[in-house]
């Protein structure tokens, strides 16, 4: 009888596990902590944390792992020299770095030099992920307001995300049809004029969002969002680019009835958030970071003296927190601002290090471009939002297009010297005798005043400055170096479709 | 309900068929019949120590009459007729026919099983004898490895097996370790083979200790073994299934091969108390030197002012007069230093190792146990970095009654490793890298008592890191319970569960005090990951030999299989005091750099499976076997997999014409084609996702987002491996010579790989099955017993193998680099070829008009005058395809000696720990060390520096592979990795005596490598590896 027990219940046992083994509903793949299509984009919120996805490469801290390609990315304005903010600091007459060899100083960048290249290039992926998300917003149930708020949002973005390749590689083949987004065949690279047309087509689907915010510079919860005064902002920053100074104007008009202003003192636009001369800054706490003042000061650095002896201190007296080394300001251009400048209180001629010692210009290799001087932190990183898009570019801007169309009109002397007026410097004689030297005038003028925000390169380019200036420094640039070459990882996959910039090697 | 209807209705068919087997076999038991009976006594001993075998089966020949002998040895029998012939055996003792010839008592000495053809070979799901095997099966006994100072069973198999590839990740104590059998095929996928623990597949691929470090870089630091939790002592032996035609019965699991361990179990018999206890010491081999205090100061000066002469362009570096009234150097004084810190000194200590093995075993016919205890400690070479085991195993089979038999596995282990962060890669902040880097003038601690700056902030003092905190534990629990029922007529059935269970916690903290340049203000962490596996398989075996000819063994099962995981960290910045470490992140003051996170995944596997084994007059096998798997891993499309297998041998020695001979004892072919899957590699590969992880700071919150990161491909499949196998096992002189000759063909179809998407689109990739890879290769193994004599013996063991893995097919959709050809080999090198450094004007080669002096001089391979991705070579391959093991034991009356060398050819590695004139010159002020070999670089004073100088090689941005072979070297090596020395106290010693043997031994490990390369240790090529150890142990054993 035991036997027989034992025989049934083997049986079964067996039996058993053969049901179990064609049950298909235990094999559905589970999934517990991303989304799918199936479930994601149904309610504003999801739609706002898949716009919040879209500005990664926007931040100030170090950059971002993209689950799409396995690889990690600098952010587009982090202070590294990896990134794309940094980059064109020191190919320009204003930035050095520290050490020898930069490629980007020395003009030595290649296909293969990877980096900041490929940083700056991935960006292009978020162009489709932009494009992916408005036809995701388009197919969700949400009303038609919120909608046409978020596409405003993310076509602003994706307007930027185009301008930033533009300037850097050219046209590019980015996508913005939904339904080529799966797709494996390789696009070639448009000519200019259709590129432009796609920024612009963003930029002027944006401004006619009637749900659109202007700005959020009274709106703690949402600044650093996309707004219409940056589209127009961005609008500004294409038209110069392509030395469209009609368009310039009208963009740069529009930008003067929104409220923008001047600050009276030009430090506190980068101490005090939110003001109200930015029209797009990113934001910055302990979350995440902004290593702009830890990438310039010296490894050796306890304490800085501006030209006026006034005192500045990084951290704690008693634990020095210096810095990393990485560039500085060239005396040359330091010995462009007049001594009265006040935006002069924002650099460091000298400094005292930590073995007590005080060092100036005769061993400095350059200045200390500070810009953020109420730094005090125990941190590395700084907690002080970085300006992309601020109102004295605005008025110079301006003031450029006018002058470009009409001369050194009174409404472009005015516009460039309310920039001036508050530097306590005055604009010479000189400069306003002619187009061609009130021109000149600018283009110094805004190194002054934007020096190392990233603005210098596209500024020189589009003076026609860019090359010869380094050639005068003594390196090895050539004409084509005004944009950089296409990553080579780029052109191996495309089987040559996608064509290098001019000039380069494969 | 419903569910299970619909179930029943696909199923009734093999249900049908099942049964219907099931009856016919049952059916066929035998009646048996009753005659006149003598009865016959006796004692069964054991040869080797002449004390009596209890268990011993006792048959009379041609009937079913049989017993067992008592706990002593002692048995009684019935026999019709005293010309009867008695079969007496017992496990690993070779089986004597007796005639009684008239005698009714009968007294018999068994002789332990030597000779390896009747060896039972573990497969899965059932055992085999050697002789029945068709496929290509390793088999390896514990005895036999060196277990001393090594924390992992998978380091001891180094070299011990034919084809398979054992590399060591790091030396830190418990470090992990790389395996791959017969070569890693897999570009994208996992390599590992599957590990099954007593019938039970275990989770080997996931380290339950990966609590990340979240924006602290020190991940590297925890990569260990998971089989460290197995005590090596606790293991009988090792089954390695290398080809399909072998693994095919783990489908889809099984493409890397299989690796079986089995513990061990009691023997019935009288107690058995083994007592190890082994105590190693570890001494730091030489490490690659850095300057010292004014060595530094003097280079700091020079290489400084080489950079200011680059930077100028004077001298050789351009057109301008040499003028160094802009230079100022670094140090004014180079003498004028309070102190010399050797820091490798300061973090370094000598290792120890203590080890301690208690197993208690034994039985009586129906019940056997074996209980074992380990303690193992390593103090690694590095201070704060240790690893400790607590372990303990308990394995009982009881026999209910003379059909049911049921046992259980037991195990627990507590492993816990600490470490002061420093890893294989090394390329986050870690105390080696800072060691190697810190300035040797500056003391450990400044004038107020807190651990010092150096020059360059970022370089964090490396004395720093003792005061973290880095604990991992782990406790994992392993429980295997199975039942089996003879059925009748050599039908059985047995129900196998199992259960894995890990648990582990990281505790991590920076203290403030530590002052580390990247985390001013503390930074604490506590995570806990937490994976289990379970496991229901059911089987029926079928061993039944008709006529005496025809052997007929098969298996037909099927298998329920769960993994799960889980996880959970909190991590925090901003601490106001160190007191409490991470044991109260609370109190971390800076909260919106405060970390949670969580996660979870589950995976089921259904699976049947079958092997049909059948051997006529055991010279012709044939085995069928094959796997059905069904997994929620696979992707919608592709739910369900089968792999099959068929393999055949010709044991040639079985033939008339070799069945006497004595030269050649064995001598069987083998011949055999499967299939198996690579499942690991599918995950949620199939699926479009939208992760989280992109969050974005807007104000002055962090906002959650979610960014697409994965396009779905629902007709995903799972990679299948097939293996073509040819092996020879061979026999010579009455089975003193032994071994196998392999030869295999092995391929990867339907290669997860990702179907690249252009970089214009949101997902650069999807997972998709393109492409085929290949390997072939031999593999030859030898055991040898050279010489036999009353007082000496030596044996040697050889284990050699050679493959090529190669592409066949590539990715369509992937345009592939002019210099990488179709079906190159993987881990092919590919890069320029470099022709020494330019070191004057007339050395620049017309193709580099750029070039400065120091730079290395690249070839132009197609003479067209540019470099570019045209000039790409291929320079060699980066891994080992020929390894070697190779031991040898001599005995010597009571001493014995064993050497084992390891040895692994033909790969290439990058030269490690090359001078950095970059640290030390060209930081200004803040210089950083660097090693002494700084004297051989290039640079204006010195023209025979071979190494190249400080100018930036323009050429370098356009070198699309950024490799070259300036510093890549030959790496092939052999290694003397162990020997030992032991002395057996002689047994009449303990005669009577409560304890039964006793032996000391000594040991050495790593003793000597013997290698072209010139860096650091060719298997570990990295900048900062963790320093080697030669290690020294004694042990003694004792039996009770």
């Amino acid at each position: 009888m035991k036997k027989n027990i034992f025989k049934q219940y083997g049986l079964y046992l067996v039996i058993g596990c053969m049901l179990f083994t064609s049950c298909e509903d235990a094999l559905d793949t589970k999934i517990y902590s991303d989304m799918t299509p199936e479930n994601f984009f149904k309610t504003e919120g999801d739609i706002k944390s898949g716009v919040t996805g879209l500005y990664v490469p926007c931040t100030t801290n170090w950059g971002y792992s993209d689950g799409g390609t396995g690889s990690w990315y600098n952010a587009l304005f982090n202070a590294d020299t990896n990134a794309y903010l940094a980059a064109g600091f020191y190919s320009t007459d204003e930035g050095l770095a520290y050490g020898e060899g930069n490629v980007y100083e020395n003009f030595t960048i290649g296909p293969a030099s990877g980096g900041a290249l490929n940083n700056t290039y991935n960006v292009i992926r978020f162009v489709a992920r932009c494009t992916d998300i408005i036809n995701q917003i388009a197919k969700s149930p949400v009303s038609d307001a919120v909608k046409d708020h978020y596409t405003a949002e993310v076509k602003t973005l994706r307007a930027y995300y185009m301008f930033a390749l533009l300037d850097w590689f050219g046209p590019v083949n980015v996508k913005l049809d939904p339904s080529t987004l799966g797709d494996n065949t390789i696009l070639p690279r448009p000519d200019l004029a259709t590129y432009v047309g796609y920024i612009e087509s963003d930029l002027n689907d944006a401004v006619a969002s009637s749900n659109f915010p202007d700005k959020y510079n009274g709106d703690n919860a949402n600044w650093g969002h996309m707004s219409k005064a940056i589209a127009y902002g961005i609008q500004m920053k294409l038209y110069l680019h392509q030395k469209n100074w009609n368009k310039v104007k009208t963009a740069t008009e529009k930008l003067m009835t929104m409220g923008f202003s001047l600050l009276p003192n030009y430090e506190d636009v980068f101490n005090n958030a939110r003001n109200n001369e930015q029209i797009w800054a990113i934001p910055s706490n302990t979350a995440s970071d902004n290593y702009f003042v830890t990438e310039i000061l010296p490894a050796d650095f306890k304490k800085g003296y501006n030209l006026n002896n006034t005192p500045y201190i990084r951290g704690d007296e008693k634990v020095f927190i210096s810095g990393w080394q990485v560039y500085c300001m060239r005396w040359d251009f330091y010995d462009t601002f007049q001594n009265t400048d006040k935006r002069k209180k924002s650099m460091l001629e000298r400094y005292t290090t930590q073995s007590g010692e005080l060092k100036t210009r005769t061993v400095m290799r350059g200045a200390i471009p500070l810009k953020f001087t109420n730094t005090q932190f125990a941190l590395y990183g700084i907690q002080k939002e970085q300006p992309i898009i601020r109102y004295a570019e605005v008025l110079l801007s301006y003031a450029e297009a006018e002058n470009q169309l009409n001369g050194p009109t009174t409404n472009a002397v005015n516009a460039a010297a309310l920039v001036t007026e508050r530097a306590n410097v005055s604009i010479p004689d000189a400069a306003k005798a002619g187009k061609q030297a009130f021109d000149d005038f600018l283009l110094a003028e805004r190194g002054r005043e934007l020096y190392f925000e990233g603005q210098r390169r596209q500024d020189l380019i589009r003076h026609g400055k860019y090359i010869s200036g380094a050639v005068s420094r003594g390196k090895n640039a050539q004409d084509f170096n005004v944009l950089y070459p296409i990553p080579q990882y780029v052109i191996i996959e495309s089987n040559k479709i996608v064509k290098q910039n001019e000039g380069y090697t494969n | 309900m419903r569910i299970i209807k619909r179930c029943m209705a696909i199923q009734s068919k093999l249900l049908l068929l099942f049964l219907f087997l099931s009856i016919k076999v049952l059916a066929a038991e035998p009646s048996v019949s009753v005659n006149f009976q003598t009865p016959v006594k006796g004692k069964i001993t054991s040869a080797t120590d002449g004390l009596g075998l209890p268990g011993a089966t006792i048959l009379v020949k041609g009937t079913k009459t049989s017993t067992t002998t008592d706990f002593d040895g002692n048995f009684t029998i019935d026999v019709p007729n005293t010309d009867a012939v008695l079969i007496i055996s017992f496990t690993g003792f070779k089986t004597q026919e007796i005639a009684l010839k008239g005698r009714t008592t009968l007294n018999a000495a068994l002789s332990e099983e030597t000779t390896a053809l009747d060896e039972i070979v573990i497969v899965g799901y059932g055992t085999m004898r050697k002789k029945d095997l068709t496929g290509a099966v390793a088999s390896v006994k514990t005895k036999d490895l060196n277990t001393v100072a090594s924390s992992s069973i998978d380091k001891m198999l180094q070299g011990r097996v034919a084809g398979m590839t054992v590399v060591q990740r790091s030396t830190q104590p418990g470090a992990g370790i790389s395996v791959n059998i017969r070569g890693a095929i897999s570009p994208n996928g996992n390599n590992a083979p599957l590990y099954v623990i007593d019938g039970v597949p275990i989770l080997n691929a996931a380290s339950a200790d990966q609590t990340n470090t979240g924006t602290y870089d020190l991940k590297t630091g925890i990569d260990r073994d998971p089989l460290n939790s197995l005590n090596p002592s606790d293991i009988e032996s090792i089954e390695v299934l290398k080809d399909a035609s072998a693994a095919a019965i783990y489908g889809a699991s099984a493409a890397n091969g299989v690796v079986l361990i089995t513990t061990k179990s009691g023997k019935n018999g009288k107690i058995k108390v083994e007592y190890r206890s082994t105590v190693t010491g570890q001494m730091m081999k030489k490490y690659p030197e850095v300057l010292g205090a004014k060595n530094f100061r003097e280079q700091a000066n020079f290489w400084s002012k080489e950079y200011y002469l680059y930077a100028q362009k004077m001298g050789v570096y351009g057109n301008n007069p040499v003028n160094l009234s802009g230079y100022n150097p670094i140090f004014a004084d180079v003498n004028n230093y309070k102190t010399e810190t050797n820091w490798m000194d300061e973090v370094s200590r000598d290792g120890f190792i203590i080890d301690q093995n208690l197993s208690v075993s034994g039985g009586t016919e129906k019940t056997k146990y074996f209980l074992a205890y380990n303690y193992y400690k390593n103090d690694g070479l590095l201070k704060n970095s240790d690893f400790k085991r607590n372990s303990i195993r308990l394995n009982l089979d009881q026999e209910f009654s003379p059909k049911l038999k049921g046992g259980v596995k037991l195990s627990y282990a507590m492993t816990g490793a600490n470490s002061a962060s420093f890893g294989p890669e090394g390329n986050g902040d870690n105390m080696i890298l800072n060691a190697l880097r810190y300035a040797p003038d500056i003391p450990v601690l400044d004038e107020n008592g807190f651990y010092s700056k150096s020059y360059r902030q970022n370089i964090n003092n490396p004395a720093s890191f003792l005061s973290f905190t880095d604990d991992t534990k782990t406790n994992r629990i392993f429980i295997a319970p199975y039942i089996e029922y003879k059925i009748a007529g050599g039908l059985s059935f047995k129900a196998q569960g199992g259960y894995d269970g890990q648990q582990s916690t990281r505790e991590f903290y920076i203290p403030v005090a530590a002052r580390n340049t990247t985390v001013t203000t503390g930074f604490g962490q506590w995570g806990s990951t937490n994976l289990s596996s379970g496991s229901a398989e059911g089987f029926l075996n079928y061993d039944k030999t008709f006529n005496g000819k025809h052997r007929i063994s098969a298996v037909l099962g099927a298998g329920y299989y769960q993994n799960s995981g889980y996880g959970f960290g909190l991590g925090g910045y901003g601490f106001f005091t160190d007191a409490f470490g991470a044991s109260n992140v609370g109190i971390a003051e800076e909260r919106s750099r405060s970390e949670i996170r969580s996660w979870r995944n589950e995976r089921t596997k259904l699976s049947q499976f079958f092997r049909f084994n059948y051997g006529y007059d055991d010279k012709y096998i044939l085995t069928f076997t094959g796997r059905r798997d069904g997994s929620s891993y696979f992707s919608e499309n592709n739910k369900w997999a089968f792999f099959p297998s068929v393999s055949a041998a010709w044991r040639i020695s079985g033939e008339s014409f070799l069945k006497d001979s004595k030269t050649l004892s064995d001598l069987k072919f083998r011949v055999g084609y499967g299939t198996s899957g690579n499942e690991n590699i599918l995950g949620a590969n199939s699926l479009s996702l939208y992760q989280s992880g992109y969050n974005y700071l807007f104000g002055d919150t962090m906002n959650t987002g979610l960014a697409l990161t994965q396009i779905s491909n629902p007709d995903l499949k799972w990679e299948t491996d097939y293996t073509i196998n040819i092996g020879i096992d061979y026999g010579f002189f009455n089975q003193r010579l032994t071994g196998a000759v392999e030869l295999y063909q092995r391929g990867a179809k339907d290669l997860l790989d990702y179907r690249t998407l252009p970089s214009n689109n949101a997902v650069g990739r999807v997972a998709a099955n393109i492409g085929e890879t290949q390997s072939r290769g031999i593999e030859i193994s030898l055991k040898s017993l050279n010489i036999e004599t009353e007082t000496f013996t030596w044996n040697t063991t050889l284990d050699f193998s050679k493959f090529k893995t190669t592409w066949v097919k590539r990715n369509p959709a992937v345009s592939l680099p002019v210099y990488v050809g179709e079906k190159d080999q993987l881990g092919t090198i590919y890069g320029w070829k470099t022709n020494g450094i330019i070191k004057t004007q007339a050395d620049k080669p017309s193709y580099m008009p750029n070039a400065e002096l120091g730079n290395i001089r690249y070839e132009d391979i197609n003479n067209d005058g540019v470099l570019d991705s045209k000039d790409v070579v291929k320079l060699g391959i980066g891994l080992p395809n020929t390894t070697l093991g190779f031991g040898n034991t001599l005995a010597y009356r009571n001493f014995d000696l064993n050497f084992f060398f390891y040895g692994a050819f033909g790969f290439k590695r990058s030269l490690g720990q090359i001078p950095d004139t970059w640290v030390i010159g060209n930081n200004g002020v803040a210089p950083g060390n660097t090693f002494t070999s700084i004297s051989e670089v290039w640079n204006s004073q010195n023209s025979n520096g071979w190494m190249p100088g400080v100018a930036v090689n323009p050429y370098d941005n356009s070198n699309p592979t950024a490799t070259n072979d300036f510093f890549l070297t030959e790496a092939s090596y052999i290694r003397l990795s162990s020997i030992t020395l032991g002395y057996t106290m002689p047994a009449k010693l303990f005669e009577n005596k409560t304890i039964q043997g006793l032996r000391f031994f000594l040991d050495a490990q790593n003793v000597a490598t013997i290698t072209k390369y010139k860096g650091f240790d060719p298997e570990f090529a990295v900048q900062n590896p963790y320093p080697q150890a030669l290690s020294i142990s004694l042990g003694v054993n004792v039996n009770f």
